[in-house]
């Protein structure tokens, strides 16, 4: 699940402008939650989503605030992040928050203090990190894509400045390029987030597929209770397992299609949501029999046979779906070494650049929506927009190796242009 | 005794005169000669990118510039009209004669101010403030505040080839006394340079076979107020330098005082001089040159592009490679002028000195280079002045305000490494600050000055009214489908998808003059981006809001960053916003920084005001 929060006077015309509450007639009202969608700027649907309104002075940063919950992966939140961010919102800085409660006088000194250090710790920490990714070579990339962007931008300058002067060259393919280097370092941040912080993968299925008895196969204890009954889980479990070296959460759910009793029916709706938030749906089905439900789409689908020692004869291939086909036992440990080899692989190799938190992805995602625009638009939209869009861009990188741009462009502009009456 | 009093009768020292005494102070302005008032000794032009907007907002706000332009202009044309309203901006040709002498009068005749000859050597200073000024004859004037707008003329030599002479543009003496008492006094100076181009005779030149460049037909002007006129267009020729230009100048840089060492200011790097165009640039085989005429008459010419220093016989042979300068002759030679100014750093944003209190100054002897540069800050040091002697708050302007307020907080803040310029990327909120909307932004912070005219004020309700009657009927009009080629749709949908408004007129919208229709299309068609840049002024805003105290203790504040601390303790900084553009002062700093700040504001509250 991510909640998104928008402050400030117009946070709740804001949220209204994507979200639309499924019961139409009711009006916005403060300390109320609003169930409802998400729906993007040609009426798709983006996400199922709840809308809580806050008014202020009684909200965390004494200003008007909308949070908005969403329990789609991260594309999910990604897509809502574009939506808000293409609308004219901006994306809050770290601790911004808290410095607008401050700021609105929600908070006293000895608090603001203390918001002062942790916000000073925190950019000791993140400096660290910073240090460790400029080693690694973030900062060398975002170094390199920040001069070519200032390259363009130097040159689309000097044309509105000196008119006479400069005229304004294409950069239509330079700029996707570089939105193309952003896409990469952004998914050098998926690899980077798995390895941090581990993979999700869920275990899906209908009831006594055997699929607690997979959990604790895998990692090799009593994790979670099993039977030869069908419907013995009926919550979400989790278990931390270690495939060589890379961390991966594995998430035990209720049987999906079990009785209709409310504990079960909300057992299955958990395990919906956790299939939602994956990076991977173990997709469990019992050996020899015959599966008529899919398996709900999602992330990266693996189909796993369980009890394939009992129906050695089982040679069906993967369900449709299904990007791989692992036939193993619990009982007899057939095909686990297997699972887990290719559950490391899924991790990452951790190669390439990493991007160390979700600031600089912002910051990425934030880079990338501008030179989309200003790519797309390259030879229609007027030149100061334009250069509205690749400010935006450099700043954004900028915000990710701690470099101001202004002045550097300006320096570009008067070294590589001869300019003056 | 005067209440301001004013040094120099240039483009800054107009304004600031001006603007005081219109509001009322007593005010004499000093001035070399007579004949220097309003002079342009270098392109007679003004306007252009980022430029005109500034020309837009010190008519806004009640001054002058835009006013006489209009009044004298020999062309005028918009710039950038393919690139966006942002950037579009005017630029003019100017009479300068006519110019020159529309400022004499308005100044001779303005009431509450008298304008005089006199050679100001020293300021009068006592317990850190400045009292008033003593002149070369003799004379003193005690005032209660004093506005250096001395221009160029500190410690000037103009420097033409091997020849070098103490002094400042038009054959005036220059300022060297006073310069040499700003030292003792404990001012930074820094050493600028800059130069023109040689102007000749215009039936000298063949302006057949040239590309023209003609201005527009249509009436347009700077000033918000007053007629629009259409002056006879008088054309603009375009040339360029040949190879033999640069290969001449290749042979004679022996004799070029930049390359020789003879001149050590720093010049602007947006304006170099021809010589060093080539020697930088050596790939390319021409360079743009514009010929501008100084008068209607017809007399001289502005070789424009070819600024120099070079010796006077070699700028005639210069003069001879460029296709229709064959035979040109000189009437008066370029030459590089090096002059002593001000460290901006060392000002406050209300332009008074951090250094002595009651001194204001403003234009180039704040290291800033260009006639609209000068007068708007001009205008702003004019206005504080007054308010300084009544004790009222200063008129500081946002960087999301106006190019004023970008042009002085870069000054006062980041101080000034070449001579200073506007240029629109400097400005963070571009979109905001167009040439269009400066009324919107800044007449009623200058009626709330008290420098707006009725006149000015009737118009700008005129235009207001005009304005937000169309927005608020846009959304209530219906645009059939025969007009969007698709969908019938709503007025403010139609010019949001890019329609233009002119063509609701039809359906019951006011007419408005096309500037202002264009303002209307503008916020409808760039509302996205407008929005985002709003999100970011309401940022700035706040920290803007919190003011530093003066006398704040940066030592005191241990958990402040070395580099951090020192840069604050030497620039001292008036609000957070100010600190946070200063190269050195961390995020973390700032967050110290900003808790310190409400925190003694709350502690201040609770004791009473201790």
């Amino acid at each position: 699940m991510a909640i998104l929060r928008i402050s400030g006077p117009e946070a709740w015309t804001a949220a209204g402008r994507f979200f639309r509450p499924a019961k139409a007639q009711r009006r916005p009202q403060a300390g109320r939650f609003f169930f409802g969608h998400l729906y993007d700027e040609v009426g798709r649907e983006v996400d199922e989503a709840i809308l809580l309104l806050f008014a202020g002075p009684h909200s965390y940063t004494a200003e008007d605030v909308a949070e908005i919950q969403l329990h789609g992966g991260l594309a999910v939140v990604e897509e809502a992040l574009r939506l808000f961010l293409g609308a004219g919102l901006q994306a809050a800085a770290p601790g911004e928050f808290t410095r607008r409660a401050f700021e609105n006088g929600r908070i006293d000194l000895s608090q603001a203090e203390a918001v002062a250090d942790l916000v000073a710790a925190k950019s000791a920490a993140a400096s660290r990190l910073a240090v460790r990714n400029l080693a690694g070579g973030l900062g060398d990339r975002i170094r390199r894509l920040r001069a070519d962007l200032k390259g363009v931008l130097a040159g689309l300058e000097a044309a509105l400045d000196f008119p006479e002067e400069v005229a304004i060259a294409p950069a239509g393919s330079v700029l996707a390029a570089l939105g193309g280097e952003v896409d990469d370092l952004l998914a050098g941040y998926e690899t980077g987030r798995r390895i941090q912080e581990g993979l999700r993968a869920v275990l899906l299925g209908r009831p006594n597929a055997g699929k607690s008895s997979l959990l604790n196969a895998l990692v090799g204890r009593e994790r979670a209770i099993t039977s030869s009954q069908p419907g013995t889980t009926r919550d979400v479990i989790e278990a931390e397992l270690r495939c060589e070296g890379q961390l991966v959460h594995l998430v035990d759910t209720a049987g999906l299609g079990a009785g209709e009793d409310p504990v079960e029916a909300e057992g299955q709706r958990r395990a919906l949501a956790e299939a939602a938030a994956a990076d991977l749906i173990l997709w469990v089905v019992e050996s020899g029999r015959e599966e008529v439900e899919a398996a709900p789409k999602g992330a990266l689908v693996w189909e796993v046979r369980q009890k394939s020692d009992l129906y050695p004869g089982d040679t069906r291939g993967p369900w449709p779906g299904a990007a791989r086909l692992f036939r193993v036992s619990a009982r007899t440990g057939q095909g686990l070494l297997e699972l887990r080899s290719a559950l490391a692989l899924v991790v990452g190799a951790g190669e390439g650049v990493l991007l160390g938190n979700e600031r600089q992805r912002v910051a990425l995602l934030e880079s990338r929506h501008a030179l989309e625009r200003a790519a797309a638009g390259w030879s229609s939209q007027s030149p100061d927009l334009l250069a509205a869009d690749l400010w935006e861009a450099l700043e954004a990188l900028g915000e990710i190796t701690g470099e101001t741009g202004r002045p550097e462009v300006l320096d570009e502009i008067f070294s590589r242009f001869c300019l003056g009456k | 005794m005067y209440d301001v009093v004013v040094i120099g009768a240039g483009h800054a020292g107009i304004e600031a005169a001006l603007a005081a005494a219109r509001l009322g102070a007593r005010t004499l302005v000093l001035t070399l000669t007579l004949e220097a008032v309003g002079a342009m000794p270098c392109n007679p032009s003004l306007g252009g990118p980022g430029k005109g907007q500034l020309i837009r907002e010190i008519d806004a706000l009640g001054g002058e510039m835009g006013l006489a332009a209009d009044e004298t202009f020999l062309q005028m044309r918009v710039l950038n009209t393919g690139k966006g309203p942002a950037v579009r901006t005017l630029r003019a040709q100017i009479d300068k004669r006519a110019y020159r002498d529309r400022m004499r009068r308005v100044l001779l005749n303005q009431s509450g101010l008298d304008l005089r000859e006199g050679e100001v050597v020293e300021l009068l200073v006592g317990k850190g403030e400045v009292r008033g000024v003593r002149t070369a004859t003799g004379l003193e004037f005690a005032a209660g505040a004093v506005v250096l707008a001395t221009g160029v003329y500190l410690g000037s030599r103009i420097v033409v080839g091997e020849s070098l002479r103490e002094g400042g543009p038009g054959g005036q003496r220059a300022a060297t006394a006073l310069a040499r008492q700003l030292v003792a006094l404990g001012l930074r100076l820094r050493r600028f340079k800059t130069g023109t181009s040689p102007r000749i005779l215009a039936s000298s030149a063949d302006l057949t076979g040239l590309q023209p460049v003609a201005g527009a037909i249509e009436p347009m002007g700077f000033s918000f107020i007053g007629a629009k006129a259409r002056a006879e267009a008088w054309p603009v020729h375009q040339t360029w330098t040949t190879t033999a230009t640069h290969r001449l100048i290749e042979e004679n840089l022996h004799r070029a005082p930049l390359f020789t060492g003879v001149i050590e200011g720093v010049g602007p790097r947006y304006c170099p001089s021809i010589e060093d165009k080539v020697v930088r640039f050596r790939e390319r085989s021409a360079h743009q040159i514009f010929l501008e005429p100084e008068d209607p008459t017809g007399e001289e010419i502005y070789v424009a592009g070819l600024s120099t220093s070079l010796p006077e016989a070699v700028q005639g042979e210069l003069l001879a490679t460029i296709p229709g300068l064959e035979r040109a002759r000189i009437t008066r030679p370029g030459y590089a002028i090096e002059y002593d100014c001000l460290d901006p750093s060392e000002l406050g944003l209300s332009l008074e000195s951090r250094r002595f209190g009651r001194l204001f100054t403003a234009g180039q002897v704040n290291g800033t280079s260009g006639y609209e540069e000068a007068a708007g800050q001009g205008l702003l040091a004019g206005i504080n002045a007054v308010r300084r002697l009544s004790g009222a708050e200063p008129l500081r302007l946002e960087r999301s305000e106006a190019y004023l307020g970008v042009m002085v907080d870069d000054l006062a803040t980041r101080g000034a490494e070449e001579p200073y310029r506007v240029l629109t990327a400097r400005a963070e909120y571009r979109l905001r600050l167009r040439h269009g909307n400066a009324d919107f932004r800044l007449t009623p912070r200058g009626e709330a000055m008290g420098l707006v005219s009725a006149e000015r004020s009737a118009a700008f309700r005129q235009r207001q009214l005009a304005l937000e009657t169309a927005l608020e009927l846009l959304p209530n009009t219906r645009v059939p489908a025969a007009l969007t080629a698709g969908e019938a749709t709503r007025g403010d949908r139609y010019l949001r998808a890019g329609g233009e408004y002119h063509r609701l007129v039809a359906l019951g919208l006011p007419d408005l003059p096309s500037e202002l229709a264009e303002e209307v299309e503008i916020r409808f068609r760039y509302e996205g981006y407008l929005r985002r840049e709003e999100a970011r002024v309401e940022r700035l805003k706040r920290q803007e809001g919190l003011r530093i105290p003066p006398g704040l203790d940066y030592r005191s504040l241990r958990a402040l960053s070395r580099e951090g601390q020192e840069m604050l303790n030497r620039r001292r900084p008036e609000t957070l916003g100010q600190a946070s553009r200063l190269a050195g002062v961390s995020p973390a700093d700032l967050s110290v920084l900003a808790v310190c700040l409400t925190g003694r504001g709350r502690t201040t509250n609770r004791d009473g005001g201790a």
